[in-house]
């Protein structure tokens, strides 16, 4: 990339950071969103029962242990408080995925990963990062969780493991799901590819995790007993339904619908009908067409490039792919057969850590294989710029939604 | 050896031709009328109607989803001077549109088949294929038109922008044709010209791979000026159009481009919609039978017809499930792995039509439709005839490799055009006459009864408008449960007000009928004669209770 082209990025960069930042700024103010308040509503009551896990609380597989709206209730659930709260939790976001992004991309490849980040992909993706915190919670979690699993995995230092392996359980026992959705995976992958060199390198470290893991569920376990963790439904006849939503949950974040509405003025899953009457020659419409380019690319054509490179490519980049698809078969066994979730589109909490992978995959298949055509690479810089200025752009429609 | 092979099977090819052509010919001069509906004769009544005012545009037509304006409107105008009866008129144009189809074919056909590939495509053309493509084609007929329109579309991009030797006078024709096509539908824009582009795109970069992007714009300098040129003539289209639909009633029903609300569900119903097309189009489900599809007064019947699983229709099924699976999915593969030993135009073919697949389906998905389910073949009808072309293309070209092959090709095929053989025979001895005449029965009790100016619903109305030879009018309603309205779409204003000092009727059929019941307004109660005619009633007024309506 020239300098100048970075030039242009980075510009796009702060016009997205503001762009967000305004969104959540206006959203925020607007105060009517229930998810927000989960955070707050738990952190009076864990406060008022002096007790992080509370009794007689419908829990829905996420504890919050530790809580931000904790902050939220003791300083006042004010605006201010609001949005330095959810501002603290999106920085760790952001200082995660550097740091995720940071082991697979270079500098250039960052700055396009949190254009794609920042820019507002889908209005869910920003209700969802952006407003809901406990949402953001849920991401956040998963980020730190898969962060720490790759450290440990990579460290040598017994100290370091040590550590490591606590904050793993300590960010563990907030959330149920990081279980089946980044530990169990990653302990699968590291066999697997361990396997593969037929060797077990660093049994200890297998050790540590399977003792890790057992830990967390005889934790749950105790705590399902106990207290409402969630309650598993398992009927036959919602397994398509189960199986549809997961469409639902890639239209929605990546936001190719006429605009579903997570939550609104208190009711849950309405749809915006604000969003029904935009024709596909409209800015929003034609938002919608480039979304879809840059979803099927990403569902369909880089998985494809991926495997046929399968010789070419890096290993962690091998590493990460399998990782990741192991953990969606995972969450997805879960969510559609033991129905743990509440199957509807509030539900993306769930993927959109895998999401945030399939970007990073985008961004290193583009770079490494389809940049190296002038034309090609004239076009996808093109179709880039555009698709962060439309999204720019209709993320300010969301906001005077408001 | 080889040659008196060959020699037989073209032998065979032409007997199944004549057959098809017979075939082809009593459907379209005769079965064909049985199966008319108001949606079949919208072309015909405009044409009666823009030669009636005088005027290409009508002021007072209620317009729906297009302008028709290169349909069979065109042959029906002109032949209108010469030929007085209507279903003639009708019937010498679905012909004269079927000529133009196999004209366009054969020339397709001409730059990359051989003589008996040529005949096979044509032949399977003339066998019918299924009841669907019968009365898409010479029934239903607009959408042969627009079948015919986009080839000649794609045909005159070829020959202007990839072919070596150009006459400008192609050039000429593709502007013109873009700026016309585009004017009088919404349909050929995502279609036709957008893959087009996309294709031409694909094929630049494929062949320059290695050059840089301002080399390929230096050489290719005159080229992309011209797409230009076609892109600004369409895009002038599309205004005209937009203009046009702000001047007269226009409506946008099928192929509205709101976007629709999208979900799970909606995108496996869509999905599945389309596989349904796919069905429809090769006629290989019990559905597909002469009574299923757009027959009868309401839309889509649904009757499904059980055949004998060890029955000649279920040999011939299986056929076509085979023909279907080979066009849509096998040939494709088959032809992208040879992607450079391929023909240039078929390479073109392959790449357009899967642009034009892949647009369609998403806009299919994305935008509000009128409704999704078999019937919106029509949208794909292009497609599957290109994926067909390429397929004999392909069967020919690399499948048939070793000897035995080549033996199992040939059988298949002429498996495959009897099997479309015996359905169109079929189709065609359940169309008779007897059910001819029960189409006009209803005509013929009106004028019986001296009534030549009424009310009805769409279905009945502008079918029996021309089936009276446009004696009978029939001003279209909508039977809503509030009450009965206008229903604003391919009918005249001017019928909503004609001040009629003799009687008037209103025709109901079984549905009407049940909400007509429900109506508190007692004017429409109290009708001064009913008569029956088969599943219909006709309420005959001595005084207009009908005007004004909204």
């Amino acid at each position: 990339m020239t300098k100048n082209k970075n030039n242009i990025y980075i510009l796009l960069l702060i016009a997205s950071i503001f762009s967000a930042l305004l969104y959540m700024i206006i959203s925020l103010k607007s105060d009517f969103s229930i998810m927000y308040n989960v955070t707050e509503i738990i952190g009076r009551k864990q406060f008022l029962f002096h007790n992080f896990i509370i009794n007689n609380y419908m829990y829905d597989g996420t504890l919050y242990i530790i809580n931000p709206g904790l902050l939220t209730y003791l300083f006042g659930n004010t605006f201010i408080i609001k949005f330095l709260v959810t501002l603290s939790l999106l920085l760790v976001y952001m200082f995660l995925i550097y740091k995720i992004s940071d082991m697979y991309l270079n500098k250039n490849q960052k700055i396009v990963l949190f254009l794609i980040l920042l820019c507002g992909i889908s209005r869910d993706y920003m209700l969802s990062i952006f407003l809901y915190n406990s949402f953001l919670y849920q991401v956040v979690i998963f980020l730190g969780v898969y962060y720490l699993c790759f450290k440990l995995f990579n460290s040598n230092k017994l100290l370091k493991i040590i550590i490591f392996t606590i904050l793993i359980i300590l960010l563990g026992i907030n959330s149920f799901y990081c279980l089946h959705t980044i530990i169990i995976p990653y302990i699968i992958l590291e066999l697997l590819y361990n396997y593969k060199k037929q060797k077990i390198k660093n049994g200890y470290k297998f050790l540590i995790f399977f003792i890790t893991l057992f830990l967390l569920y005889l934790f749950y376990i105790i705590i399902a007993n106990n207290y409402y963790l969630f309650t598993i439904s398992y009927k036959l006849f919602d397994i398509k339904n189960r199986f549809l939503s997961l469409i639902d949950i890639a239209i929605s974040i990546f936001g190719i619908g006429n605009g579903y509405d997570l939550i609104t003025n208190g009711k849950y899953i309405i749809y915006y009908n604000n969003m029904s009457n935009y024709s596909l020659s409209s800015i929003y419409g034609i938002t919608i067409l480039f979304r879809l380019v840059f979803m099927l690319f990403t569902i369909v054509v880089m998985p494809i490039i991926l495997i046929k490179n399968k010789n070419k490519n890096e290993m962690k980049i091998n590493k990460l792919a399998v990782f990741n698809f192991i953990s969606i078969v995972f969450n997805s066994i879960f969510y559609i057969f033991l129905g743990i979730a509440s199957y509807d589109i509030v539900d993306i909490k769930y993927y959109i850590f895998n999401y945030i992978i399939m970007f990073i995959l985008d961004i290193y298949v583009i770079d490494k294989y389809l940049l190296k055509y002038d034309v090609i690479k004239k076009l996808i810089i093109l179709f880039f710029n555009i698709f962060i200025i439309l999204n720019i752009i209709t993320n300010h429609m969301y906001i005077f939604a408001y | 050896m080889k040659k008196k092979y060959n020699n037989f099977i073209i032998i065979l090819l032409f007997i199944l031709g004549i057959l098809g052509l017979i075939a082809t010919l009593i459907y379209i001069f005769h079965s064909s009328t049985a199966i008319l509906t108001s949606d079949s004769v919208i072309t015909d009544v405009l044409s009666h109607q823009q030669r009636l005012k005088n005027t290409l545009f009508l002021k007072t037509w209620y317009y729906g989803n297009e302008f028709w304006l290169f349909s069979l409107s065109i042959p029906t105008y002109l032949l209108s001077f010469f030929i007085k009866n209507n279903v003639i008129l009708r019937q010498i144009s679905v012909l004269i549109t079927a000529i133009l189809f196999f004209f366009l074919i054969i020339k397709y056909c001409k730059k990359s088949f051989n003589f008996k590939q040529t005949i096979i495509i044509c032949i399977i053309f003339l066998s019918g294929i299924s009841y669907s493509v019968l009365d898409y084609f010479y029934a239903f007929n607009a959408y042969l038109t627009v079948i015919i329109n986009s080839l000649f579309l794609i045909y005159l991009f070829y020959k202007v922008i990839l072919d070596t030797n150009t006459n400008k006078i192609f050039s000429v024709l593709l502007l013109i044709f873009s700026l016309l096509f585009n004017i009088g539908s919404l349909r050929y824009f995502p279609s036709v010209i957008i893959p087009l582009i996309m294709a031409f795109i694909t094929i630049l970069f494929l062949e320059n791979k290695t050059k840089n992007t301002e080399m390929i714009i230096k050489e290719n300098k005159k080229k992309l000026i011209f797409i230009i040129y076609i892109i600004t003539f369409s895009l002038i289209g599309l205004g005209i159009f937009y203009l046009l639909t702000n001047i007269y009633h226009y409506e946008q029903r099928a192929g509205n481009m709101t976007l629709g609300v999208l979900s799970g569900k909606i995108v496996i119903n869509k999905i599945s919609a389309i596989i349904d097309c796919i069905n429809n189009f090769f006629g290989y489900d019990n559905r597909n039978n002469p009574a299923a599809f757009m027959t009868g007064m309401q839309y889509f019947v649904p009757n499904h017809r059980i055949y004998k699983i060890f029955s000649v229709m279920s040999f011939t099924m299986l056929i076509k499930i085979i023909m279907c699976l080979l066009v849509i999915v096998i040939s494709p593969i088959i032809l992208f792995k040879n992607y450079k030993s391929n023909n240039k135009f078929i390479n073109f073919l392959l790449i357009f039509n899967t642009y034009s697949w892949i647009v369609m389906i998403m806009l299919y998905i994305l935008t509000c439709n009128f409704f999704y389910n078999y019937s919106e073949l029509k949208y794909f009808l292009l497609n599957i005839v290109l994926n067909l072309i390429m397929c004999i293309y392909s069967l020919y070209n690399y499948v048939v490799s070793k000897r035995i092959k080549f033996y199992i090709v040939d059988i298949f095929i002429l498996l495959y055009i009897a099997s479309n053989l015996y359905t169109t025979y079929n189709i065609i001895s359940v169309n008779n006459t007897e059910a001819i005449n029960k189409k006009y029965e209803l005509v013929k009790v009106l004028k019986e009864n001296n009534l030549y100016y009424g009310y009805g619903c769409f279905w009945s109305g502008l079918l029996m408008h021309f089936l009276s030879n446009y004696d009978v009018t029939i001003a279209a309603l909508e039977f809503r449960d509030s009450g009965l309205y206008k229903y604003k779409w391919y009918s005249d204003e001017t019928w909503y007000n004609k001040k009629n000092n003799g009687t008037v009727f209103l025709i109901m059929d079984k549905l009407d009928k049940k909400r007509f019941s429900y109506y508190k307004d007692k004017k429409y109660y109290k009708p001064d004669k009913i008569i029956k005619c088969n599943d219909f009633l006709i309420y005959v007024y001595n005084k207009n209770p009908f005007l004004n309506l909204k």
